[in-house]
């Protein structure tokens, strides 16, 4: 492979055959049925998909914060690249001391919700300056400096007034403004932006997704962006990973994703973004996303899909296959290959 | 914060006038005059009644006056002179009887309210964050026991253990050769042998209460999204659950501490009598009970005045521990 001397040199994180599963009372839920992707530093990777496709899974999964029980990595593994040497921090337990030296420090992650991921009962400054001083050597008035420049760093005016203050009296912009500075305070190598602009407006949203940009730029840190907005992985995103019932179907440059979707189900995710620009009516993908409980046979999407044919009616699941160089697709329409023990 | 206060305690004023005036109607609610009684009770036990001593009482009580003037004569007794009044029953003024029962009340309901906190605090976090496993079913079971045995009923069966297996007598809070006894160090340890019996019962249905209740708070509180927000940041489980769920979930409790008030001179009356405790409880249920209507009226004002005070003290509580309320309070 030529990828292994780029890995020793610029990989961040590489995830390999991730499948979180939850545990319910009514059956086993395969959130994350087989997930693998790679991210470099200063690379932007964006992860799409509809609702419940098993992207916050597999972004909490690399943390390890998985609400368990019922939730639980039962397979794969995830790999962090950190700057002395690779560790393989699936291995880790969820709570054990080395896990928790990187959530935080080395891999920050923002929440969907910026209403209700801050506590309502501590000072911004409070909250702050605990994750500064669990992770780095600093007395408590440094970490009060530091805190106050996180929060300058993603535009916050004046910021030392807003240390003090509690998160109801702040707008939801700034909340989310806060959530990244905490999230940024000890500079993280790798930052994973879970939907972190859809409870707010779209100027708004402009003005964060450019201030994480320009922190990026700055800082060379990772990014994995999860939304469900095609626009947003547009504007930022350099690679993108498209995930439907847990599984990768399109992965690659987000060009070359972007020019000429392969899958079917990407296609679908395009068709069904409401454009100014046409007269075409919007293009709903057909059907729901399969009762969850379900094991899935064959394609993941083989049901929704317009495209189905007589090789879809297969009961082994297609592979992720190279189509074109750094560009594959999990679909029979690009390759007959399957997935080893599912036939 | 102290403006706020200070407009509490002005509110004070008004709150309590108005319930001082519900409560003399209730002294006056029942037919006949407390007079009348008196003198029926005193000729009924064989009693020559001095014409003296009723004009004098009558006066005192100003009955031949308007239920306004006799309002204003009550309630101004009490303000300006701390006199509640005469008891029939007793036969001594109001005030006395009250205040010599309530250091035992404070004592016995202050010490439960501590046992109860120590021992639902652990296990309802226990509980929530272990939801599902055998010890939470195991807490689960004896908070529902505690919850549905009443109090007189664990006071008896624990009477009826002591004295049957060792031959103790539980009742009271000293063996009968104490009781007149100066204070010593004997007596003090023997006080100690008493009180754990109420302050267990009293305890038992508080605490199972309060772990169902820390339980199902908590157990909101750790599905927020700020609970994994500090995860994420690497807080260890321990400290993140104390720091964040925990002091979110104090709130309710918080907020009840104004009925705590109340309920130590209340709230006991039934196993105070079963365990003849020497509280306020039994005499007040008794003085109901015979229609002791001063000694009641004083009760029941002094319970509405704690139930005032408790809410005030609550409210001050949350307005510190909650910048949300203190805030919008501006």
């Amino acid at each position: 492979m030529t990828s292994a001397s780029q890995t020793s040199d610029n990989t961040l994180l590489e995830v390999q055959g991730l499948k979180t599963h939850f545990f319910l009372d009514m059956g086993i839920v395969r959130a994350v049925d087989g997930v693998d992707f790679r991210i470099s530093r200063g690379q932007t990777l964006g992860i799409v998909g509809e609702s419940g496709c098993g992207k916050s899974v597999t972004a909490q999964s690399v943390m390890q914060i998985v609400p368990s029980p019922p939730g639980r990595i039962i397979d794969g593994s995830i790999v962090y690249f950190g700057s002395n040497s690779a560790v393989e921090i699936s291995r880790f337990r969820a709570n054990s001391r080395e896990m928790r030296s990187i959530r935080g420090k080395e891999i920050s992650y923002i929440f969907q919700e910026p209403m209700t991921s801050l506590s309502p009962v501590h000072t911004i400054g409070n909250q702050l300056e605990e994750a500064i001083l669990l992770h780095t050597p600093v007395t408590r008035g440094e970490a009060r400096g530091i805190a106050v420049e996180a929060l300058a760093r993603v535009r916050i005016g004046e910021p030392e007034r807003i240390v003090n203050e509690y998160v109801h009296q702040l707008s939801g912009g700034m909340r989310q403004r806060v959530v990244i500075a905490q999230a940024l305070s000890c500079n993280p190598q790798l930052l994973i932006a879970d939907e972190p602009t859809t409870a707010l407006d779209v100027t708004m949203q402009a003005q964060i997704l450019r201030t994480i940009q320009d922190i990026q730029q700055e800082s060379g840190m990772g990014l994995i962006l999860i939304t469900h907005d095609m626009g947003v992985i547009g504007q930022m995103a350099d690679e993108v990973v498209v995930i439907y019932r847990g599984r990768v179907m399109e992965h690659g440059d987000v060009i070359a994703v972007f020019d000429e979707p392969l899958h079917p189900y990407t296609k679908a995710l395009f068709d069904s973004i409401p454009r100014l620009d046409t007269d075409r009516p919007l293009r709903p993908i057909s059907g729901s996303v399969p009762d969850p409980f379900l094991e899935t046979t064959g394609c993941p999407f083989r049901d929704r899909c317009p495209s189905r044919f007589d090789a879809c009616d297969s009961d082994a699941v297609p592979a992720l296959a190279e189509v074109r160089p750094g560009h594959s697709a999990r679909c029979y329409l690009h390759s007959g290959a399957t997935e080893e023990g599912t036939e | 914060m102290a403006m706020f206060i200070v407009k509490r305690v002005l509110l004070f004023i008004p709150t309590l006038f108005v319930i001082s005036i519900v409560v003399f109607i209730l002294i006056q609610a029942p037919p006949g005059d407390y007079l009348t009684i008196l003198i029926t009770n005193m000729r009924e036990s064989g009693q020559i009644v001095d014409e003296a001593v009723i004009a004098s009482l009558q006066q005192r009580y100003g009955l031949d006056q308007p239920l306004v003037t006799r309002y204003f004569r009550w309630i101004g007794n009490i303000v300006f002179r701390g006199d509640f009044g005469v008891s029939f029953q007793w036969n001594r003024p109001v005030s006395e009887l009250i205040w010599e029962r309530l250091l035992w009340t404070f004592v016995i309901s202050f010490s439960t309210l501590i046992f109860t906190w120590l021992v639902a605090f652990p296990i309802g976090i226990f509980s929530a964050t272990h939801q599902y496993s055998p010890l939470d079913y195991v807490a689960t079971f004896f908070g529902f026991i505690g919850l549905a045995i009443p109090n007189f009923m664990i006071a008896l069966v624990l009477m009826w253990l002591g004295y049957s297996w060792f031959g103790f007598s539980m009742g009271g809070l000293f063996s009968a050769e104490f009781v007149r006894a100066p204070w010593s160090y004997a007596k003090f340890v023997n006080m100690l042998q008493h009180i754990w019996v109420p302050i267990v019962v009293l305890g038992t249905a508080g605490t199972a209460g309060l772990i169902r209740t820390m339980r199902a708070n908590l157990l909101d509180e750790l599905r927020k999204p700020y609970v994994v927000t500090a995860r994420a940041k690497g807080l260890s489980e321990s400290r993140l659950i104390w720091k964040y769920p925990v002091r979110v979930a104090l709130n309710p409790f918080v907020s009840s501490v104004g009925y705590v008030l109340p309920q130590l001179i209340s709230g006991a009356a039934i196993v105070s009598v079963v365990l003849s405790l020497p509280t306020t409880g039994p005499m007040l249920l008794r003085a109901l009970l015979s229609q002791d209507m001063y000694l009641a009226g004083g009760f029941v004002l002094m319970l509405s005045t704690l139930t005032v005070i408790g809410t005030l003290i609550s409210d001050i509580l949350l307005v510190i521990i909650d910048p949300r309320i203190r805030y919008e309070r501006g």
